[in-house]
């Protein structure tokens, strides 16, 4: 390339191979805080803090670090497997294992990558959970997958069943539904697996700030709706 | 044989119309005698019958098109990794087979047939449908009350088609019917397991099958027809071992993938198919309040299925403990391709029987798949295998 090819911007805004990427503050800031939690997560068994399984879609998060239970999501730990190329490897040994091709990818995974030593996107080990909580909140290969991983690591499991919306509504006996199984399963078994209480102001402040964060979140998505766009679908989807 | 006792070919000749009529002849006939009252389809694995009937309803199990019909227009509604029924189910609807059902309950048994649900009420707005969402937590104070009101709305949704708000009574007559039904269901199954000569695994499930479209008393009576027909066969063991056939719950294999398994040299004395016509073991104890019994019963009498959450290391124990009772030789699993809940749960069932030293084999089918020599083949070497080697 020759130099006054290489001071040229390159089509659609990105930078050359020549000049290092401009990251924000949020980058920065996402990175740090990604590697601080995998970091958390490798250190875990020695902390003394505890470790709980869960998945994405209705995660309880805020419960989940009311107790100060480090979250694992093993979707996540699939797509970081699959953009750094080592999902096919997984998946393979999973189905070794005698898992059908026709079955998740996500599961067999999650499955390989335990086989395999467990290691994390950050090259450091994940730790075996403390609790697996099963948030059965619309897949139901999720109650699958928990099954095998309880079978794999032989640690208490909480069912947290929700109730799909047929109808595209949320009854009164929905609502009961999910807050029984909250009070009667999920939150006894996350205070005996931690030996804490439920401290409910500490509950409602992180549910708060949650609410913020996703006010924000929307509003930087909306942000979009401008021409020209300050984001791209990379950034909204990933 | 009495003169009121019909003979085995014309019960399982009326099983095999009942089971290749797609446009539910049976049923037009049920609401042609009973002018007002509503017919409702439910999708497998499991729908409480009994509250369907107890409702003035007339329940209907569905099971898609299997073999018999060609998709066309079901296809466009799902993508292509997915089982076959929901194609052959919105196949039959399009067509119009379905036409003399007023409803349709889809219970939650996993994400395909949940979405039905959704793409039904798209396809034919208008129509009565329902999703059954089986409670995953089997707290009585939890699950069972979350499914015991839903079982409660569905009742008044199904008297609003022009059923019926039932009296304790009549809930309880309709208890008392279907108990009666898994009784000879369970009658004809433990003949299977004791004298598999005397009643082949496709006349059990035909005769099974016939429960989706008749009457539950008319039905009852011809399975133990068929029962006491069945026994006075004049028919002799032959070497064959014995197999349980696991995983086919939901979506039904064809006729011929049956019959190419026994005809293989083995004898299927137990099996999942058409599991949700024997979901409850034992009876539900109707007590004073039957909507109640049949809630609790979902909870505490559920048989071991991939479709229910549970710690499947206890269900390959299960399994395993199925297989050791009836004197199984050996395990074939037969899972719908795509099928989730029975494709996932195999590793650790296998894994069951090979602690319990059990053989087993495996492959997938379609609802319509058309060729059998390949498991014809494999199914003859594990036989062999078996027989050779094993203890059989």
């Amino acid at each position: 390339m020759s130099a006054e090819a290489a001071k040229r911007p390159v089509p659609g805004g990105a930078t050359s191979a020549l000049t290092s990427a401009r990251k924000d503050a949020s980058m920065e800031k996402q990175k740090a805080m990604l590697a601080g939690h995998f970091k958390a997560l490798s250190t875990a068994k020695e902390t003394g803090r505890k470790v709980a399984y869960t998945f994405v879609p209705g995660n309880l998060t805020e419960l989940l670090t009311a107790f100060d239970f480090l979250p694992v999501y093993p979707e996540i730990n699939a797509l970081q497997s699959g953009m750094r190329q080592k999902s096919a490897d997984y998946i393979r040994e999973a189905e070794r294992l005698g898992h059908s091709e026709d079955v998740c990818t996500y599961v067999k995974c999650d499955i390989g990558m335990m086989t395999q030593g467990n290691i994390g996107p950050t090259g450091e080990k994940l730790p075996a959970p403390d609790l697996l909580l099963l948030s059965y909140t619309g897949c139901f290969t999720f109650l699958k997958w928990f099954e095998l991983l309880r079978n794999e690591y032989n640690c208490e499991i909480a069912m947290l069943h929700v109730p799909y919306l047929a109808d595209g509504k949320i009854t009164p006996e929905m609502r009961k539904y999910v807050a029984d199984q909250l009070r009667r399963e999920v939150i006894p078994k996350m205070e005996k697996i931690t030996g804490k209480k439920l401290d409910l102001d500490a509950l409602a402040a992180k549910l708060q700030r949650s609410a913020k964060a996703e006010e924000d979140l929307v509003w930087v998505l909306e942000s979009a709706k401008n021409k020209p766009s300050p984001i791209d679908a990379y950034f909204g989807s990933v | 044989m009495s003169p009121t006792q019909p003979d085995l070919e014309t019960i399982l000749a009326r099983c095999e119309r009942l089971y290749g009529d797609t446009s539910l002849g049976e049923v037009v006939a049920w609401k042609k005698a009973h002018p007002g009252r509503p017919a409702v389809g439910h999708l497998p694995v499991y729908v409480p019958r009994e509250i369907i009937h107890a409702a003035g309803a007339h329940p209907v199990g569905l099971a898609g098109g299997g073999d018999q019909i060609d998709i066309v227009k079901g296809d466009a509604c799902f993508q292509s990794y997915i089982c076959h029924i929901p194609r052959s189910t919105v196949e039959l609807g399009l067509l119009g087979e379905l036409d003399c059902l007023d409803g349709f309950v889809f219970p939650s048994t996993c994400d395909v047939i949940r979405n039905l649900s959704g793409i039904w009420q798209i396809q034919f707005p208008g129509k009565y449908v329902r999703f059954l969402d089986l409670p995953q937590t089997f707290d009585p104070e939890t699950g069972g009350k979350f499914y015991q009101r839903d079982l409660q709305e569905m009742i008044h949704e199904i008297a609003k088609l022009g059923g019926r708000e039932p009296t304790a009574a009549e809930a309880t007559e309709s208890v008392r019917l279907f108990n009666d039904n898994r009784r000879a269901l369970r009658a004809l199954y433990d003949l299977r397991a004791e004298a598999p000569w005397l009643c082949t695994c496709d006349e059990a499930f035909l005769v099974t099958r016939a429960g989706f479209v008749m009457d539950v008393v008319e039905h009852t009576g011809l399975v133990e027809q068929f029962i006491v027909a069945a026994k006075q066969r004049n028919k002799r063991k032959e070497d064959r071992i014995r197999v349980m056939v696991v995983g086919s719950f939901c979506e039904q294999p064809p006729l011929g993938l049956l019959r190419t398994l026994e005809r293989s040299g083995c004898y299927i004395i137990d099996d999942d198919l058409n599991l949700g016509m024997r979901w409850l073991e034992g009876d539900v104890e109707p007590g004073g309040d039957p909507v109640a019994a049949v809630a609790r019963a979902y909870l505490t009498q559920s048989v071991w299925a991939s479709t229910r959450y549970e710690d499947n290391q206890r269900r390959g124990e299960q399994l395993a403990r199925r297989a050791k009772e009836i004197r199984a030789d050996g395990v074939i699993f037969s899972a719908a391709s795509f099928c989730d809940p029975a494709l996932l749960d195999q590793p650790p069932l296998q894994k069951a029987l090979n602690n319990a030293g059990i053989p087993f084999i495996s492959f997938k089918f379609a609802e319509n798949t058309g060729q059998f020599q390949g498991m014809l083949e494999q199914a003859g070497t594990f036989s062999d295998s078996i027989k050779l080697w094993g203890a059989a």
